[in-house]
């Protein structure tokens, strides 16, 4: 199984490509995208390998946890700090704590498979909520609590396109149910390493919501992954969320600590 | 002159303590140990009729928390000073400035563990099993501080701790859960006086009322309250049933003449109340239910008898209802939109009821993000009596420990309605909050 919080955490950072990146693929003419039937030089991967080797580029598999501060930005005025510490069982169970600020500290929440619960000290009791739902800026629910695309998404190869001088493939995905974050992500993979450099994120309508820039990939638990992310508001690009992961471990959660009744 | 006795519970929360301090001692493991402080000050003024205090209140909350291995260990207290009572002419011949102006509560303080597919909860602890925002409907097993109409402070701070055996069984994606409560514990009521008093202490003008509250019964085999509670997830359906055989939480008045005083003496009768909540993500919305049947639950009365006034107020018994759905909406950015529609039926008339043969309410919850970082939150709750309760707020964080807010609590109506009875606790409030943790 995969780690789905990992998933979600990468998700953002996949869907953002580094601020440079982005800046390089739409200012520079070199860019060229293939049309949807070119043949990619997948060599012998398919388009769901590719994305599940992408995934990896973004968190691990298992049982594990993270750290992610995130800030948001309105121009260049930053708004707010948070940071959390995640922990993520087989993509499946995520449990999100608030570190900082102090103020907001012992916050959680909990995902189970597609269910979301929000845990307020000050309530002492988990609140349904919803993936799509907003966490803090530009980063929703799902952004952080799934982290990997695999199992939520069918994935095609619909081109190629150049960013910052290399070659990558354009996957669309499809989300394989309704109650995922986004209805429609593209991705663009590097066809050499497979580590993903921006993602867009649309409605159900097709409405472009999101874009997200990948970067920084460094060593975390084996495997270099997005220690980086930048969420932009498609309508608003100036309001932005920077994501920084750090602090990987390796865990052995068992499945009672992704409980409701495991929360005060 | 009204005279109350506020009887306040000797909890004995030594002997777990002391567990609690032996288990650090002694477990094997390393443990982790944290602690969070909350210091709260809020000055609330009157906003209907002349301007004065309403509250005054200094807060600290304190809870340490101990985890090795599979165990844990929490111990919770509070305290509060309030210097409003004293100060305005308006309380000080009232049982309120003996009864509310200072207090020391222990809180949570309990021992867990979790194994085998079980997790047992021993001490004083707050069990939640309602789905709904603001009031309490499902949310029936702790007892309430209803001193301040649930609107002092934090949800969970109205939440009165009681000691509790809490067992719950995990199985897949349902749980069983199992309590055991010795010895019940009750509401706490303002007293009389306060902005939020009984109306029985004036229902007998020209008479001497004295209130005696109930908070417990003795520690005996037939006080005991108990509780069975399954829940489970079923294509994303979080759905739970519920049976309680308890006390009732809620006080009802048995007057009688001693002498020229009218005491009224709180009685809570054995109830059962079978329930029912779920909730589902939609997307777009979160929808919520929870409902709940209480036969035969006592409601006060009140239908004036002349020649013996003080068997005016009486209680009468009806099937209780309760039955509430909300709509969270998810889609509006910083921004969260809930509406809430609950409706309590009672399946007799009761003549002279305090509480309506079927009340509707209407909630709608709004707030936001503003200015960056400043928190906006509106409140607005509608009766199908005509009364309103709005409450505001606005908070400003000052730094990453400290926030201030700025609120108003209002109330609308008839002086018989729901809301409109306290019109004249109507205020504004400036409240400033710091928060210390460490471990």
């Amino acid at each position: 199984m995969k780690p789905l919080l990992l998933a979600l955490l990468i998700a953002p950072l996949a869907l953002a490509t580094p601020k440079k990146n982005a800046a390089k693929a739409t200012r520079h003419p070199a860019s060229a995208t293939k049309p949807a039937g070119a043949k990619p030089s997948a060599k012998t991967l398919s388009p769901a390998e590719i994305l599940r080797k992408a995934d990896d580029a973004r968190a691990p598999e298992g049982s594990f946890s993270f750290q992610v501060k995130i800030t948001d930005y309105d121009g260049a005025s930053a708004l707010r700090t948070n940071v959390y510490k995640v922990f993520s069982k087989d993509d499946k169970y995520a449990l999100i704590e608030t570190l900082a600020p102090t103020r907001l500290q012992g916050r959680k929440i909990l995902l189970r498979g597609e269910d979301l619960w929000l845990y307020l000290p000050s309530v002492k009791r988990p609140t349904r909520i919803s993936l799509q739902q907003r966490l803090t800026g530009e980063v929703a629910n799902g952004d952080i609590a799934r982290t990997r695309f695999f199992d939520d998404y069918a994935a095609k190869i619909t081109g190629q396109e150049t960013i910052g001088g290399k070659p990558h493939y354009v996957l669309d995905l499809h989300a394989k149910s309704e109650s995922v974050t986004y209805r429609r992500v593209q991705l663009w993979v590097d066809t050499a390493s497979y580590q993903p450099a921006k993602a867009q994120f649309y409605a159900l309508s097709g409405k472009l919501l999101k874009t997200s820039n990948y970067s920084d990939f460094a060593p975390a638990l084996g495997l270099p992954r997005a220690s980086k992310v930048v969420i932009k508001d498609a309508l608003a690009p100036n309001k932005q969320s920077h994501l920084s992961y750090s602090q990987y471990a390796r865990e052995d959660l068992d499945d009672s600590f992704f409980t409701k009744e495991a929360l005060p | 002159m009204i005279v109350s006795s506020p009887k306040k519970p000797c909890r004995k929360y030594g002997l777990l303590f002391a567990a609690i301090l032996s288990f650090a001692a002694h477990a094997r493991d390393p443990f982790d140990s944290s602690y969070n402080v909350r210091f709260t000050s809020r000055a609330a003024l009157h906003l209907n009729g002349p301007i004065d205090q309403a509250m005054h209140r200094h807060t600290i909350d304190l809870e340490q928390t101990l985890k090795a291995d599979r165990w844990t260990g929490v111990f919770g207290a509070r305290a509060y000073a309030e210097s409003a009572f004293g100060v305005n002419s308006r309380y000080s011949s009232h049982p309120v400035l003996a009864a509310e102006s200072q207090e020391f509560v222990a809180r949570d303080i309990y021992l867990q563990y979790k194994g085998a597919g079980f997790q047992t909860r021993l001490g004083w602890q707050q069990v939640v099993w309602g789905e709904s925002y603001g009031f309490f409907f499902a949310d029936i097993v702790n007892p309430k501080d209803t001193r301040e109409f649930g609107l002092g402070g934090d949800l969970t701070a109205q939440r009165i701790t009681v000691p509790m055996a809490n067992v719950v069984a995990f199985l897949g994606e349902s749980t069983v859960q199992v309590l055991y409560i010795p010895k019940p514990y009750f509401n706490l009521s303002p007293a009389l006086g306060s902005d939020f008093a009984p109306p029985i202490g004036n229902l007998f003008p020209g008479t001497d009322v004295e209130v005696h509250d109930e908070r417990t019964k003795a520690l005996a085999f037939n006080n005991g309250e108990f509780g069975i509670r399954a829940t489970t997830l079923f294509a994303g359906w979080d759905l739970s049933a519920f049976y309680f055989n308890y006390f009732d939480r809620r006080p009802s008045y048995r007057p009688s003449l001693v002498g020229p005083t009218i005491v009224a003496t709180a009685a809570h009768e054995p109830l059962q109340t079978f329930g029912l909540t779920g909730t589902k993500d939609l997307g777009p919305w979160v929808v919520r239910f929870e409902s709940a049947l209480t036969p035969q639950r006592p409601v006060d009365a009140y239908v004036y008898d002349s020649l013996n006034p003080e068997l005016s107020y009486y209680s009468g018994h009806a099937d209780e209802f309760l039955a509430v759905a909300g709509f969270d909406y998810t889609q509006w950015k910083d921004w969260r939109l809930s509406l809430q529609l609950s409706l309590n039926a009672l399946g007799t008339a009761i003549p002279g009821a305090f509480i309506r043969q079927n009340a509707l309410n209407l909630s709608i919850v709004t707030g936001g993000t503003v200015f960056g970082n400043h928190e906006f939150n509106l409140i607005t709750n509608y009766a199908n009596d005509g009364s309103s309760l709005w409450q505001v707020s606005y908070m400003v964080p000052i730094s990453s420990r400290l926030e201030a807010t700025f609120g108003a609590h209002l109330f609308a109506g008839g002086a018989g309605s729901q809301f409109g009875q306290f019109k004249g606790a109507t205020r504004a409030f400036v409240q400033i909050r710091g928060f210390f943790s460490g471990g």
